[in-house]
């Protein structure tokens, strides 16, 4: 199993702002990982699957995915969905990180098979708390191996 | 006798010619009544063959008198409407009457929608069919009219409810930023602040102070002000997302005991009540089948605000009826408060509109909220009052929920 030191996130958000404020509190929270930060549902799906802009890389070996829903270009549905219908990535286990807390949405994301479903608090001191607890829950957390290629 | 003859002769002819008379007075009445008709008459015989007809027949099919002769009703019907045609006509014969809706093809070839009522009558022994139309064209159109304006309708409300729900949403994000970054910033010039107090006593006189108003005044006040108005906008798309959420949630009818629901809902309110001594009054009211939550909000709301806007300078007294009328039930909820002034009424229902003094927080939004739920549900609600006197809310809520909950 890997040592979850080596896991690369991939953080797939469209707003700068919230991926520096999720980037910075994840920081806080003592998560050492590398980050990886696709701003689209697109960007990220070439970037899992080596494609278009990533066709020369080399696969992250595991990886964990924080996947906002609304996006441009593809969702976070779509992503999601693509992600848990395909043999290479349907392991990886995928936090939905999002503003939206509509319990249908919720609902949608667990049907898709996401691991866990966060609504980011608007309010500054609750959403540091929360990315701190996803901080520490992604410390505790054990990865598949040989996930990501 | 033979004398006598001419004379009987005489009286024979002035008889006939009286009664004569009298036909052709009747035969000119009816035939003016029946060509200075509106609409479509035929009288036809059980074949379908055409007897009689009036003038405005010729005007509307576009025949002549003589091609309309030798018709069968049945060609003056489009097409498409032969067989609906011909069932009414065997209607008419064996019941003695038929009505139908059909089109009435012209010579020219243009539809006419009509709708034609039939009467079976005898003609000299013969069985036939005395038929008047009536052209539905313009009760067609609007028909149609009203389809489109009802699908229009539902479509805008579908969009106005998604446009409020993605909204508020899209709104959240920007607004997480601007309460990320403010509270960042505000950390960030304590840094700041700790280290420069130390250097402010190393700079000229005229700098510190300069440096001094900028980091403990200007600073904390420009992010005071964002803080504010940040929350008041969380505040207004946090009240909007519930208007939205209240718009689309499933609703699950059951019955409720209104009794039971009011009383629950006095009780939550007892302590002010006992604090402010008012005197609530239920009256006997009957089971509704609704949604149970959407009910309790309803009821929760209006007699909230009822005890809210009470007058202070009078025993507070708020009563709480109830009418079952057949397919619906009325509710009234009625207070001796302050009341609403006339020019006022016109915000009682808008969302983020509060009348009269404001000296009770609230955000507006609460008989926006219930004015929605009653909708839901297929119900309205009004408001009469007179300022100084008191406010009464009366509802209406379709007995039958069931059906009567829409999606609006």
């Amino acid at each position: 199993m890997p040592d979850i030191q080596d896991v690369t996130i991939l953080l797939v958000e469209d707003d700068p702002g919230h991926t520096r404020l999720i980037e910075k509190n994840l920081r806080r929270a003592n998560i050492k990982n590398e980050i990886t930060f696709a701003t689209n549902g697109q960007e990220a799906l070439d970037y899992l699957f080596c494609e278009g802009e990533y066709a020369n890389n080399k696969h992250a070996s595991h990886l964990l995915v924080l996947l906002d829903l609304n996006m441009p270009v593809l969702d976070g549905y779509q992503v999601l969905e693509r992600m848990k219908k395909d043999e290479r990535t349907k392991r990886i286990p995928v936090v939905i990180l999002t503003t939206t807390d509509d319990s249908r949405e919720v609902a949608r994301c667990y049907e898709l098979g996401c691991n866990v479903y966060i609504s980011k608090p608007v309010d500054y001191e609750q959403f540091c708390e929360a990315i701190r607890k996803l901080g520490l829950f992604l410390l505790v957390v054990t990865i598949p191996d040989g996930v990501g290629g | 006798m033979a004398q006598s003859k001419p004379i009987t002769q005489g009286i024979d002819i002035t008889e006939r010619k009286e009664v004569e008379k009298a036909l052709v007075r009747e035969k000119n009445f009816s035939n003016a009544v029946i060509n200075s008709s509106p609409g479509l008459m035929f009288i036809f015989g059980e074949k379908g063959n055409i007897i009689q007809w009036n003038s405005n027949a010729e005007n509307v099919t576009g025949y002549s008198a003589s091609e309309i002769a030798k018709m069968n009703v049945l060609e003056f019907v489009a097409k498409e409407y032969t067989m609906t045609a011909a069932e009414a006509v065997q209607e008419a014969l064996t019941k003695g009457q038929a009505s139908v809706e059909l089109d009435v093809l012209t010579k020219p070839g243009k539809k006419i929608p009509f709708f034609i009522t039939g009467r079976r009558t005898k003609i000299e022994n013969a069985n036939c069919v005395v038929c008047a139309g009536i052209d539905i064209t313009e009760r067609k159109k609007a028909e149609e009219q009203l389809q489109r304006y009802a699908a229009e309708l539902e479509r805008s409300n579908e969009e106005v409810k998604n446009f409020a729900y993605i909204v508020s949403h899209d709104l959240r994000v920007p607004l997480i930023n601007l309460k990320g970054y403010t509270s960042e910033l505000r950390s960030a010039l304590e840094v700041i602040g700790s280290n420069l107090d130390e250097a402010l006593p190393h700079l000229i006189d005229e700098k510190r102070s300069a440096v001094a108003t900028a980091l403990h005044e200007d600073v904390p006040e420009a992010l005071e002000f964002i803080t504010n108005s940040v929350s008041r906008m969380d505040s207004f798309i946090n009240a909007v997302l519930i208007l939205a959420r209240l718009g689309r949630q499933d609703l699950k009818p059951e019955p409720i005991d209104m009794n039971a629901l009011v009383q629950t809902t006095v009780e939550t309110m007892s302590h002010q009540l006992q604090e402010q001594g008012i005197e609530v009054i239920v009256g006997s009211l009957p089971h509704v089948v609704a949604d149970r939550t959407s009910m309790e909000q309803i009821m929760g709301n209006i007699l909230s605000n009822a005890v809210k806007y009470l007058d202070s300078s009078r025993p507070g007294q708020v009563e709480v009826s109830a009418q079952a009328n057949g397919a619906e039930t009325t509710f009234c909820i009625r207070d001796n408060g302050r009341g609403i002034a006339a020019e006022d009424m016109g915000k009682v229902f808008a969302p983020f509109r509060r009348a009269g003094k404001q000296d009770t927080p609230g955000e507006g939004m609460g008989l926006a909220y219930v004015q929605t739920l009653l909708r839901r549900h297929g119900g309205r609600i009004s408001c009469k009052s007179e300022l100084g006197k008191g406010t009464t809310f009366t509802f209406t809520i379709s007995t039958r929920s069931e059906k009567g909950a829409r999606d609006a």
